[in-house]
C-alpha cells in the first residue's frame, strides 16, 4: 500500500513546476494581496487620498449681508426685539464664509486640496482631471439663502457641485460637504424654529467599540483574512491537481499496468487519498508559516493557538483528501477524461465562490452566503477566523465532527465507485 | 488550417455540455451576485438597558431613517452571538444617548457603520437639547423636522456638462465583470486543446499532414478566440434582449472592445499554456491564476477604489482592466470611437507581446 503513496508523492516532486506553482504561489498571491489591500482598508483611509476642488464664489456675500439688514429692519415679520440677535447671528457665521472655513480648515488641508478660481477653470480643471470636483457658489446665493431662511421670500438657492463622472473621490468631497451642510441646516432648524442650542451644553455621544467577551479576543485585520482565506482555497485546489492525474495515468497506461500486476484496486485509492492529506497539511502549514514570517501574519500568538490551526488544518485536509479520493473514482469510471476535468474544475468553482474564496462575499445575497458555510472550504474559514479571534476550543469540536463525517461520506462512496477487479475498462 | 478549426468546432458540437454551463454560469452568476448588491445589509441592534423596548423602538426608526443599511432589533445574546462566530461584522448596542459597537474585526464595514450611527445620534444630540430647553416640546420638534425636511442649504449635483450626474450602475459593471470573467476561463480552456492534442499525438500527425505550422496555430488560436467570442456575444445578446438590462446604445462599439479582448486574452492563456507542459498542469495553474487578475484590476469595484500603485500596475498587465475601461465608457459615458483607442491600442499590444512569447515558449517545449 505504501508504495502508492509513495509513488503519488514522488511523481508530485519529480515535477518542479507544480511544486512551484502549488507551493510558492499561494505565498506570492497572499503576500501581494495583503500588502496592497491593506492600504485601501486601512483605519486612517482618508490619508490615502489626495482629493481636489476647486471652488467658484460668484457671491457677494458683504454687499449680501448688507442689503439682508437693511430688510430685516424694514420687515413686519420678525419682531423688533429679535432683529438685532438676527443680524448678529447673520453676521457672526455668513453661511458662505463658513463653509470656505471649513473646506480650508487645517482637518481637511491633509487630505483635500481646495483651489478658487473662474467658473470657466474650473471645469477646464476637472475636465482634465487636475481636480476631482468643483463647487460654485452662485451669484446673489447669500442674499437668497439669508431671505428664504429669515423671510421666507424668493425661491430656494442651490449650491452647484459637479463633476466630470461618478467616482470613490468624487464621492467623498461631496459626502464632506454634504455632511457640512446638514450640520447648518440642522443649526438654522433650531435656530429658527426658535430653539436654542449651547454647543458646550450638548452631550455628543462617545460611541466607540465594546469588543466581545474578555481581552483574550484578537481582532482580525484584511491581510489576517487574505491568509486564512487564501490557504483555504489553494488547499481545496488541491484536490483536484492530484485527482487530476489519474487521467495522466490512464494516458500512459500506468494505470492499466498497475491493474496487470494484481495488486488489490483499492491500494490505487489509498495512494491518492493520503498524498492528497499530506499535500495538502504541507501547504496549507507552509502557508500558514511563510505568511506568518514574511507578513508577521500571527505574531503574539500562543502556542494554544498554532496547535488549534494545525488540528483545523488538518481536519480540512482531511476533507479534501475525501474530495480529492472520490474525484479519482469517478474519474477511473469516466471515459472521457476532459469531461473529469470540467466536472472537478465545476466544483471546485462553486465551491470556492460559495465559500468567499473568489470575489468578495459582500456580492452574495444573504441566502448564498449561508449556503456558503456548508461548504468544507466556507466551513473552515468561518472556524479559522472565530479560532483566531477567541481562542475557544468548544468553538472548534463541531464543525470537526462535521468535516470529519463528510470525509467518510466520501470516502465510503468512492470506495464504492472505485472499479474493482474486471470492471477497468 | 480551416479543416483543423473545424474539427475543433466539431469537437465542441459533438459534446456542448461544457460550453452551455459557462454561458449558463455567467448569467447566472450575474443575476445571482447583482441580486446580492441590492439587497442592503442587515445590522442588529439591541439595548441591555432598563427600558431597553423604548430605547430600541426611538432609535431604530431614527437608524432607518435614509439609511440604506437596515437595523434590525435583536435579541442581545442572539447578536452578540452573531458577531462572534462572524456571520455578521457589526452589532449595535443601544444606552439612553450613547451606543457602542459589537465588533470583532477591522474590517470596513464597521467604520462605515460607525459613521452612519454617530451622525444620526448626534443630531438626535442637538435636537434633544434644543428640545429640552422649550416650554413646547412636541411642537418644537415638529417644527424642526418640518424644517428639517426642506433644508435651507442645499446642493444640486450635476455631471460638469450640466447633465445629471448619473449615479454609478455597479449592477453593469459587475455583469460585464462576470462575463469578462468566465470568458477567461472558457479561452484558457480552449488554448489548453493545444496541450491536449499534444499529449495525444494529434499534433505530432499534424505536423506529418501538408497542414503547415502557421496553419496549425492560427487554426487553434483563432478557434480559441471564436468560442470566446461566441460566448460573450451570447451573453451580451441575451443580456440586452432577453433580459433588457440597459447596455447603451453603442453594441458596435462594445463588440469591437470585446474582440480586442478575446484576440488579448487568447494570448496570455497561450503564454501561460508554454510555461507547462501536460494539460492537467494546465488545469493547476491557470485557475488559481486568474481570478485573482480581476480582483486586483479592480473590476469588482467601484471605479478609483485601487489607488495602491503596485496593484494597478500588476492589473494593467492584463487586458481585463482596460476591457473593463473602455465598456464603461461606452455604457455609461457613451464614449466614441478615440476615446476607446488607448485601451484598445493597449490591449493588442499585450496581445502581440504575451503571443509571441507564449508561441516561442510553445514551441520550444517539445515532449
Amino acid at each position: 500500500m505504501l508504495t502508492f503513496l509513495i509513488k503519488d508523492l514522488l511523481l508530485f516532486w519529480r515535477d518542479r513546476k507544480e511544486v512551484v506553482t502549488v507551493i510558492i504561489l499561494p505565498l506570492v498571491i497572499v503576500v501581494v494581496l495583503s500588502i496592497s489591500m491593506s492600504g485601501i482598508f486601512e483605519e486612517n483611509q482618508s490619508e490615502n487620498y489626495d482629493l481636489s476642488l476647486s471652488v467658484v464664489v460668484e457671491d457677494d456675500q458683504s454687499e449680501a449681508i448688507e442689503e439682508f439688514k437693511a430688510s430685516v429692519s424694514q420687515s413686519e415679520q420678525i419682531a423688533n426685539a429679535m432683529k438685532q440677535n438676527v443680524i448678529a447671528g447673520v453676521e457672526k457665521a455668513p453661511p458662505v464664509e463658513s463653509l470656505m472655513q471649513f473646506l480650508n480648515s487645517p482637518e481637511l488641508e491633509d487630505w483635500i486640496t481646495v483651489n478658487t478660481m473662474s467658473e470657466s477653470e474650473a471645469a477646464e480643471s476637472v475636465e482634465k482631471g487636475d481636480h476631482h470636483a468643483m463647487l460654485v457658489i452662485p451669484e446673489g446665493y447669500t442674499s437668497q439663502l439669508l431671505s428664504n431662511i429669515y423671510l421666507d421670500q424668493g425661491t430656494e438657492p442651490a449650491l452647484k457641485f459637479s463633476a466630470e463622472e461618478t467616482a470613490v473621490e468624487v464621492d467623498m468631497v461631496h459626502d464632506v460637504i454634504q455632511g457640512f451642510l446638514d450640520q447648518m441646516n440642522l443649526q438654522y432648524a433650531v435656530s429658527t424654529s426658535g430653539g436654542e442650542v449651547d454647543m458646550n451644553q450638548v452631550q455628543l455621544p462617545e460611541g466607540g467599540t465594546e469588543t466581545l467577551a474578555d481581552d483574550q479576543s484578537f481582532s482580525l485585520n484584511i491581510d489576517q483574512y487574505f491568509t486564512l482565506s487564501m490557504g483555504v482555497l489553494f488547499v481545496l485546489f488541491m484536490a483536484s491537481t492530484v485527482a487530476s492525474r489519474t487521467g495522466v495515468e490512464k494516458r500512459e497506461h500506468t494505470f492499466n499496468r498497475i491493474t496487470l500486476t494484481n495488486t488489490p484496486a483499492l491500494h490505487f485509492l489509498f495512494g491518492k487519498t493520503c498524498a492528497t492529506f499530506i499535500l495538502a497539511w504541507l501547504q496549507i502549514l507552509l502557508i500558514f508559516i511563510g505568511s506568518h514570517l514574511i507578513l508577521g501574519t500571527f505574531s503574539d500568538r500562543s502556542f494554544t493557538f498554532w496547535i488549534g490551526m494545525v488540528f483545523v488544518s488538518s481536519v480540512f485536509c482531511f476533507a479534501v483528501a475525501g474530495m480529492s479520493s472520490i474525484m479519482t473514482s469517478i474519474s477511473l469510471r469516466l471515459k472521457n477524461p476532459e469531461a473529469a476535468d470540467g466536472i472537478f474544475m465545476s466544483i471546485i468553482m462553486l465551491f470556492g465562490t460559495i465559500g468567499g474564496s473568489f470575489i468578495p462575499i459582500y456580492v452574495l445575497p444573504d441566502w448564498l452566503q449561508q449556503i456558503g458555510e456548508f461548504t468544507p472550504n466556507g466551513l473552515t474559514l468561518a472556524v479559522l477566523i472565530e479560532w483566531f479571534q477567541f481562542e475557544d476550543l468548544s468553538t472548534l469540536w463541531m464543525p470537526s465532527i462535521a468535516l470529519i463525517g463528510f470525509t467518510l461520506i466520501l470516502i465510503f462512496v468512492s470506495i464504492i465507485l472505485h472499479p474493482k477487479k474486471g470492471e477497468i475498462s | 488550417m480551416i479543416p483543423v478549426f473545424l474539427a475543433q468546432l466539431a469537437k465542441d458540437r459533438r459534446n456542448p455540455l461544457i460550453l452551455i454551463i459557462f454561458i449558463a454560469a455567467s448569467i447566472g452568476g450575474t443575476i445571482l451576485f447583482t441580486g446580492g448588491t441590492e439587497t442592503p445589509t442587515t445590522i442588529s441592534i439591541f439595548s441591555e438597558e432598563e427600558n431597553d423596548q423604548a430605547i430600541e423602538d426611538k432609535w431604530e426608526s431614527l437608524l432607518n431613517e435614509g439609511s440604506d443599511m437596515r437595523f434590525v432589533v435583536t435579541d442581545s445574546a442572539e447578536a452578540r452571538e452573531n458577531v462572534q462566530q462572524g456571520q455578521s461584522d457589526v452589532a449595535v448596542k443601544l444606552l439612553e444617548e450613547d451606543y457602542k459597537l459589537i465588533t470583532t474585526s477591522n474590517l470596513p464595514t464597521v467604520d462605515y457603520v460607525d459613521q452612519h450611527v454617530r451622525t444620526v445620534f448626534e443630531k438626535e444630540a442637538l435636537i434633544q437639547s434644543a428640545v429640552e430647553q422649550s416650554n413646547d416640546i412636541e411642537g418644537l420638534r415638529t417644527e424642526i423636522e418640518t424644517t428639517l425636511n426642506h433644508p435651507p442649504l442645499d446642493m444640486e449635483v450635476t455631471s460638469i456638462t450640466g447633465e445629471e450626474l448619473s449615479s454609478y450602475d455597479m449592477g453593469t459593471q459587475l455583469m460585464f465583470a462576470f462575463t469578462l470573467l468566465v470568458a477567461m476561463f472558457i479561452i484558457g480552456f480552449r488554448v489548453n486543446n493545444i496541450l491536449k492534442d499534444k499529449v495525444y499525438g494529434l499534433w505530432d500527425r499534424l505536423i506529418l499532414s501538408p497542414v503547415s505550422k502557421t496553419g496549425m496555430y492560427t487554426a487553434y488560436i483563432a478557434y480559441a478566440c471564436f468560442i470566446g467570442f461566441v460566448q460573450m456575444l451570447t451573453v451580451i445578446l441575451i443580456f440586452k434582449y432577453v433580459l433588457n438590462y440597459d447596455i447603451g446604445e453603442r453594441l458596435d462599439l462594445l463588440l469591437i472592445i470585446l474582440a480586442f479582448f478575446t484576440f488579448s486574452m487568447v494570448s496570455i492563456a497561450t503564454l501561460l499554456t508554454g510555461l507547462v507542459k501536460k494539460p492537467e498542469q494546465f488545469y493547476a495553474l491557470y485557475p488559481s491564476v486568474m481570478p485573482i487578475i480581476p480582483l486586483i484590476s479592480g473590476v469588482y469595484m467601484m471605479p478609483g477604489t485601487i489607488t495602491n500603485p503596485v496593484l494597478t500596475f500588476i492589473g494593467d498587465l492584463f487586458p481585463v482592466s482596460h476591457a473593463m475601461d473602455a465598456i464603461i465608457n461606452v455604457v455609461m459615458y457613451d464614449a466614441a470611437w478615440q476615446d476607446i483607442t488607448q485601451p484598445l491600442i493597449l490591449m493588442v499590444l499585450i496581445g502581440v507581446v504575451a503571443m509571441g512569447i507564449g508561441i516561442n515558449l510553445v514551441e520550444r517545449r517539445t515532449t
